[in-house]
């Protein structure tokens, strides 16, 4: 069953002249359920406007996006933020942690939107599973890097997400943590029956999917110079 | 959700501890200043106009009534001049008047007031139904000696015991160098009656008519009195006469009608209170400048709500961006930060409770040293209630300008970097 289907997909931005920008033209797009999806594209090519549309953080200028069904680009703002906390994880390059909060409430904050109960227990259980049984007290800025991306892996998978998007989650972080970090966040949605739809520019990361595809394939738009 | 709510709300509180703080004081002192206004103009209303002073009229020189009640009952003010000793007489016999006590002033100890009078005072004069005049220590004085019997304030800021000799200073105002020959002996200290009692001296009316320098004009030519020798009645004059009338509802008016509209030599001042209450009426406008004063203090807290909170909307958009893509809904946003502000007014309006003690505290002390009025620190009034909520509604409303702004955070262009 497919999680995500995207139907003739654009984003046009207008610039303070007037002048128009087809940035997002994807006329089909499909994840499948507790599919694993890489997208591979440089810097600039649109990957988080595509994210952003999917998440429904950003509204398309034209076209249709089915999450679990259900078609986010003509609903009204409120009900995709509903939509979103019940069936997206996100998890950013730079984690988006909320700053004066320990790991646990990051967790529980999450855990507070959309139909979920709080449920301190299960965000503990998680936090120890991602290895931060001793830090969950800790606020990001007392933890490393590495200890960051867990708590965001873990806040993006804690609502038992359908998708989760990874943007760029190895980033910030070196080789050897990049590998590490990429597990966990395979695993722990292969363990949920979450779908991943992980971008980058990383070769490494990206040689590690079996199902690859480029940007510039999936998003026309960036063939083009970019105008409409 | 609402404890997430709250949970945000109080991390951000904390995390602008000082703006907080700020705010709130800011809040607190408007708060307090509305509630001290409003307890003292109804305290001090009842104190001056609704409170029993155990007599319902003043008889004394003709000219303003007021001036008389507050020279004779508040012991404020100078005294408007005298009357010859036969209209005290005269009104004694009244058939209306019930008891008439004759006030002579114009000396004081150490600023405080001394009263010469009869020992009526201790032993007809009822201050409150059925409370006389009575001393805590000591006796009242003998009149045909020169005895004093001091207010419990005056014992306590003098250190004035019973046995200890005091010298009148001549005027109301304390000045070193007019001090009277005459010496006399405390030979009581009054109970506390929580009224302008408290601050005076009583001394026989015979010693006001007989210390050094007086001057007695009675009889229409200046007298001085004599030692060993009787003063005549006719050379005798008091400042005012203190009236309990009968429980006749004409007496006083018939009594006013008399002096005050075919008589040219007194003024009647009745009912006391009535005097006073047309005073304060005449003065509400001070009254009103104030609250005027105390609400534009009110807007101005509220303004620093705003300032404060506004303020930290751009180091919070990252913030409410996040908590947008966790799935909060806009209204959410928009609810954490009313729920802020109000929770910063309400913190302040706790605070207002203290900054009220003290300005009523202060006002007690003030008050009751100047005038001998009592107020409450806290006597129930509708403000207690009102100002504190008024203050918590108008934090909520304030908050919703910088809550509209979070309302408004762009959620893409917050999360940086993008790919």
């Amino acid at each position: 069953m497919e999680v995500l289907k995207i139907q003739d997909l654009k984003k046009i931005y207008v610039s303070p002249e007037g002048e128009k920008h087809l940035v997002i033209d994807v006329p089909q797009f499909v994840v499948e359920e507790q599919k694993q999806i890489a997208l591979q594209g440089t810097s600039g090519c649109g990957k988080t406007t595509f994210l952003n549309l999917i998440a429904g953080i950003l509204t398309a200028t034209e076209g249709k996006i089915f999450l679990n069904g259900e078609n986010i680009s003509t609903m009204s703002e409120a009900k995709r933020d509903i939509v979103r906390a019940n069936n997206i994880g996100y998890i950013f390059q730079t984690f988006n942690l909320l700053q004066g909060y320990t790991a646990l409430e990051n967790l529980m904050i999450a855990m507070s939107f959309g139909n979920h109960t709080v449920d301190q227990e299960r965000a503990k259980n998680l936090l120890k599973k991602v290895g931060l049984e001793h830090r969950m007290h800790y606020v990001p800025a007392k933890l490393s890097i590495g200890q960051q991306q867990r708590v965001a892996v873990a806040r993006a998978l804690i609502n038992k997400p359908k998708l989760v998007l990874a943007d760029e989650p190895t980033g910030n972080l070196d080789a050897k943590h990049a590998q590490e970090a990429l597990s966990l966040v395979r695993d722990i949605c292969s363990e949920n029956g979450a779908a991943l739809l992980l971008v980058s520019h990383d070769v490494n990361i990206l040689q590690k999917f079996d199902h690859l595809q480029q940007m510039q394939d999936i998003n026309t738009a960036s063939k083009t110079e970019g105008h409409e | 959700m609402l404890r997430t709510i709250f949970i945000v709300v109080n991390r951000s509180l904390k995390q602008f501890a000082l703006s907080t703080w700020i705010t709130a004081v800011s809040i607190a002192l408007a708060g307090g200043l509305l509630i001290s206004i409003f307890l003292i103009q109804t305290q001090a209303l009842a104190a001056f106009t609704g409170g029993s002073v155990g007599f319902d009229a003043v008889l004394g020189a003709r000219g303003s009534q007021l001036q008389l009640v507050l020279n004779t009952v508040f012991h404020l003010e100078t005294s408007p001049g005298n009357i010859p000793w036969s209209m005290y007489k005269t009104i004694s016999k009244d058939k209306r008047v019930k008891l008439a006590i004759p006030y002579a002033v114009g000396d004081n100890y150490r600023g405080f007031r001394i009263v010469g009078t009869t020992d009526k005072i201790f032993t007809e004069f009822e201050y409150q139904v059925g409370k006389k005049l009575s001393v805590r220590r000591g006796r009242v004085f003998d009149s045909t000696r020169r005895e004093a019997v001091i207010g419990s304030y005056v014992a306590k800021e003098t250190g004035l015991k019973v046995g200890s000799i005091i010298n009148p200073y001549h005027g109301f105002i304390f000045n070193e160098n007019s001090k009277h020959e005459e010496e006399y002996v405390v030979t009581g200290i009054l109970q506390s009656t929580n009224s302008p009692t408290d601050r005076i001296i009583l001394i026989p009316i015979e010693g006001i008519f007989r210390m050094s320098g007086h001057v007695l004009r009675g009889a229409g030519q200046e007298y001085q009195a004599q030692a060993n020798a009787e003063i005549d009645d006719k050379h005798k004059e008091v400042s005012a006469v203190m009236i309990k009338l009968h429980k006749n509802p004409l007496a006083g008016f018939q009594l006013q009608r008399l002096i005050n509209k075919q008589g040219k030599v007194a003024s009647f001042a009745w009912p006391i209170n009535k005097v006073i209450a047309d005073f304060f009426s005449k003065m509400a406008w001070i009254t009103k400048i104030l609250e005027l004063i105390a609400y534009l203090v009110a807007i101005v807290a509220m303004a620093s709500i705003v300032a404060s909170l506004y303020n930290t909307m751009n180091e919070r958009k990252r913030e409410f961006a996040i908590l947008r893509t966790l799935g909060a809904r806009k209204n959410i946003i928009f609810s954490i930060i009313v729920i802020q502000s109000t929770m910063i007014a309400f913190i302040g309006s706790i605070l207002s409770f203290i900054v009220a003690f003290v300005i009523m505290s202060l006002a007690k002390y003030i008050t009751y040293t100047q005038t001998g009025v009592v107020l409450e620190v806290f006597q129930y009034n509708i403000a207690l209630v009102w100002v504190p909520l008024g203050m918590v509604a108008l934090g909520a409303v304030a908050g919703f300008i910088p809550a509209i702004k979070a309302y408004r955070t762009d959620i893409a262009k917050n999360l940086l970097p993008s790919s």
